[in-house]
């Protein structure tokens, strides 16, 4: 069940319904109607992997309780290292067995030995790595004697699944989610409204701003041998922002959805594209996993405490492993690595956490060096993205070489001109629109407080149509949120 | 509570109401000239077209696939060419058709390939806009799967009512216009026209569905009921798309031979070749619409000597 389908829009309606009306009051009953509606919303997709879900979820929950329990450090270590292990081993089965074993053929093949490896055909479960990444927070968590085992296995079991994080993030954390799922939860009007509105932008970022870019991306990375360096350069910036539209509209909706049963989810994205260096950018995309990252493999590592030379070698593996959590491919490890090498002069100089807050915080525009800056990094990450949307090395490589051609200068081609323009143009009024708004959690938040409720509506119905419209009148098939093959 | 969901529902009013709005405002002008307009016209040949008459049933392989003037003076028959889109589904043809059928009527049933491999109940943007946009009352030839199958076009419907470019500035098409259609349903703007580039059809996906066949033989039944005879046939189609779905198609040669029905001609008698094709592997341009109404009136006359 996607976030952007006529399903989810009959069920959201439903489950808030009986969330606040009949379940009302009752935690365990609304807790319970949680779960059930997560768990039937995970079953949309493929109810087989729902059992992957549960067993993960028993597991973790019961490794839990048995760690708490523990008589010994022996015991407690046991029951730590079997989590650890199963739900690893159930990652790399799904997602990087196949991977694993045509490398290490084709590794072989190289030196002259024929190796014919046995390769499993199953489709990835929509989610694992997300779901996967809960349960191992919590695990170590109570390793570390961070947090006490929870004891309601209703109540564990929506951290793990609750339905608008369970398929594409935010990675939760036990800490933060478990002690909301507990609490009694009160309606709150202005929460609600405010959910309401992020789900709204959130719909426009992916509807409007990824889906659009998303046919030109998808055309011009599939004929890239075909194309002029100038479109293959307006390729690469139709799939940065198709990516960002995609991964943090649906993290608006996420937040937005949670907020309508009373529960705030952590921040995923914090307009990225307006950082003024690498380091600033991954402090602000994708946060919830590179603080996953950070707190659970750069700090075990020695984080920046050993030095320079620490520094830069953990700085490697957390964006290699980085890279590899988003897919078994050389291309996403090569992104990883990318990025590591983007951000290393600010680690090695320690500057990595010069820019903490919003660029041009109180002011209206930014200043010409806080412009150049940003443009800078944004064409850094324009430059990664590349090898995160090829399908291979060599396809990234030829497109690279193929922007830095003499054609660089030519006037781009599309198939639809019209409608890329329309696109980019789009792409601009986004761009502004999140500018104007990026003091707050999501761009619309605050746009539009101050100004008469007629206009205001007027804004909102300008989103509503502009959605309806590409949905109706211009898209060809649903497009997947990208994430959900991670 | 209440009022979260009081002021969000009168939020969202204007959504409905405009869906509502977009399906009561009248025909643009652009869809009133569409091809689909033409099956008013052609209602109207099949409730006045004097007997004794002969009448297409089909895809748009008939409409830019059959010179009905030569079929008339061959066969001394009144032609009726009812076929506009194939999309449209073949359960509607057969129902819209069925209604006008008279004593000693001879329908020619010449469905699509694909016809044979989607439901009976399928729907299509073009079903659905010869119900809203041609006559409300179509709806009657719809069954409940049919009119579940159509709802999803109709968002997109309600939202092309409030595009400017349906009512000004837009360009009538002179090939899949209203007016294409000569007096007895066969298209002639495209006669003179030069070839147009087109791609094959790959291979025709889905399982064959018994369904249809069925179907037909349930018309058949009811043709005879009233005096009038049924006879299916096969497209004309290009020879690469026919390569493309061989399997498909001798599927459905063995399933209409095996069936109740009277068959006239074959598959493979109608592949035809690039150079008498006009603008898809269904549409015919002069050359080939000659050659085809030959093969047709061979295969009619054969069939009727058979049955005497």
């Amino acid at each position: 069940m996607l976030f952007n389908s006529l399903q989810f829009a009959i069920f959201l309606p439903i489950v808030f319904a009986l969330y606040w009306f009949v379940t009302n009051k009752r935690l365990y009953l609304q807790n319970a109607l949680l779960l059930i509606s997560s768990y039937f919303f995970y079953a949309c997709w493929d109810w087989r992997f729902m059992f992957l879900l549960m067993f993960s979820t028993l597991l973790d929950y019961f490794t839990g309780l048995e760690m708490q329990h523990a008589k010994n450090l022996q015991v407690k270590k046991f029951w730590f290292w079997l989590s650890i292990i199963v739900n690893l081993g159930f990652l790399g089965i799904f997602k990087y067995y196949n991977f694993f074993t045509e490398s290490f053929a084709s590794a072989m093949s190289s030196i002259g030995w024929q190796v014919n490896p046995l390769m499993i055909k199953v489709i990835l479960p929509v989610g694992i790595s997300f779901y996967t990444f809960h349960g191992l927070s919590y695990v170590i968590d109570i390793y570390k004697d961070r947090i006490k085992a929870e004891q309601s296995f209703v109540d564990y079991a929506v951290f793990v699944s609750f339905f608008p994080l369970l398929v594409a993030g935010p990675i939760e954390r036990a800490t933060h989610l478990l002690p909301q799922i507990k609490k009694q939860r009160i309606f709150d009007y202005k929460k609600s409204v405010d959910g309401l509105r992020q789900i709204l932008w959130g719909l426009f970022k992916k509807i409007v701003i990824a889906d659009n870019c998303a046919e030109f991306a998808n055309q011009i990375f599939n004929n890239s041998t075909e194309m002029s360096g100038s479109t293959l350069f307006l390729g690469a910036i139709f799939f940065t922002f198709q990516i960002y539209g995609d991964f943090s509209g649906y993290s608006d909706i996420a937040l937005g959805t949670a907020r309508l049963f009373g529960i705030e989810l952590l921040r995923n994205f914090s307009y990225p594209y307006f950082s003024r260096d690498i380091a600033e950018f991954w402090r602000r995309w994708h946060i919830s996993l590179s603080s996953w990252f950070k707190d659970y493999l750069y700090i075990p590592l020695g984080g920046s405490s050993g030095g320079n030379w620490m520094r830069i070698r953990n700085t490697f593996i957390i964006f290699i492993v980085s890279g590899f959590w988003h897919g078994a491919n050389w291309t996403f490890i090569t992104w990883g690595a990318l990025n590591a090498l983007f951000i290393m002069p600010a680690i090695i100089m320690k500057t990595n956490r010069n820019y903490i807050d919003i660029v041009a915080k109180g002011r209206q525009w930014p200043s010409i060096k806080e412009f150049s800056q940003i443009i800078i990094t944004f064409l850094l990450t324009v430059f990664a993205w590349i090898f995160f949307r090829a399908e291979s090395i060599h396809h990234a490589t030829n497109y690279i070489s193929g922007i830095f051609s003499s054609s660089i200068l030519s006037i781009p081609q599309f198939e639809e001109t019209k409608q890329a323009y329309i696109t980019l143009a789009l792409i601009g009024i986004f761009v502004l629109i999140e500018w104007f708004g990026r003091e707050e959690q999501y761009a619309i938040a605050k746009l539009g407080h101050n100004w008469k409720r007629s206009l205001r509506y007027a804004f909102y119905y300008a989103i509503i149509i502009t959605i309806f419209t590409k949905i109706f009148l211009f898209s060809g098939q649903d497009q997947q949120f990208i994430y959900f093959q991670f | 509570m209440k009022k979260f969901i009081l002021k969000t529902l009168v939020f969202l009013s204007p959504i409905p109401l405009a869906f509502i709005l977009g399906i009561l405002l009248p025909t643009t002008p652009r869809a009133s000239k569409s091809l689909l307009m033409a099956s008013i016209g052609k209602n109207s040949l099949l409730q006045n077209t004097p007997s004794p008459r002969i009448i297409f049933v089909g895809g748009s392989n008939l409409c830019f696939g059959l010179d009905s003037k030569t079929i008339k003076d061959s066969l001394k028959l009144n032609p009726i060419n009812t076929a506009i889109h194939a999309l449209i589904g073949i359960k509607y043809m057969i129902d819209n058709t069925s209604e006008y059928i008279q004593k000693g009527d001879i329908v020619i049933l010449v469905p699509e390939y694909g016809h044979y491999y989607r439901g009976l109940d399928a729907g299509s943007e073009e079903l659905m806009r010869t119900v809203f946009d041609v006559d409300f009352m179509n709806i009657k030839h719809l069954n409940l799967p049919q009119l579940s199958n159509i709802v999803p076009f109709l968002p997109k419907y309600i939202l092309t009512k409030f595009k400017i470019s349906e009512y000004h500035n837009f360009k009538d098409s002179d090939i899949y216009s209203v007016n294409s259609f000569n007096q007895y349903g066969d298209t002639y703007t495209h006669l003179e026209k030069e070839q147009e580039h087109f791609d094959p059809y790959s291979t025709i996906g889905g399982e064959f569905n018994d369904d249809v066949v069925r179907y037909f033989e349930k018309f058949q039944i009811e043709l005879n009921k009233k005096g009038a005879s049924l006879y299916v046939s096969f497209p004309c189609y290009q020879e690469a798309s026919y390569n493309n779905s061989i399997i498909q198609i001798r599927k459905v040669q063995e399933e209409l031979r095996k069936s109740k029905l009277q068959i006239i001609g074959s598959a493979e008698k109608y592949k035809m070749p690039d150079s008498l094709l006009y603008n898809t592997p269904y549409h015919l341009n002069k050359k080939g619409i000659e050659y085809r109404t030959m093969m047709m009136i061979e295969d009619i006359k054969k069939a009727q000597n058979n049955k005497k």
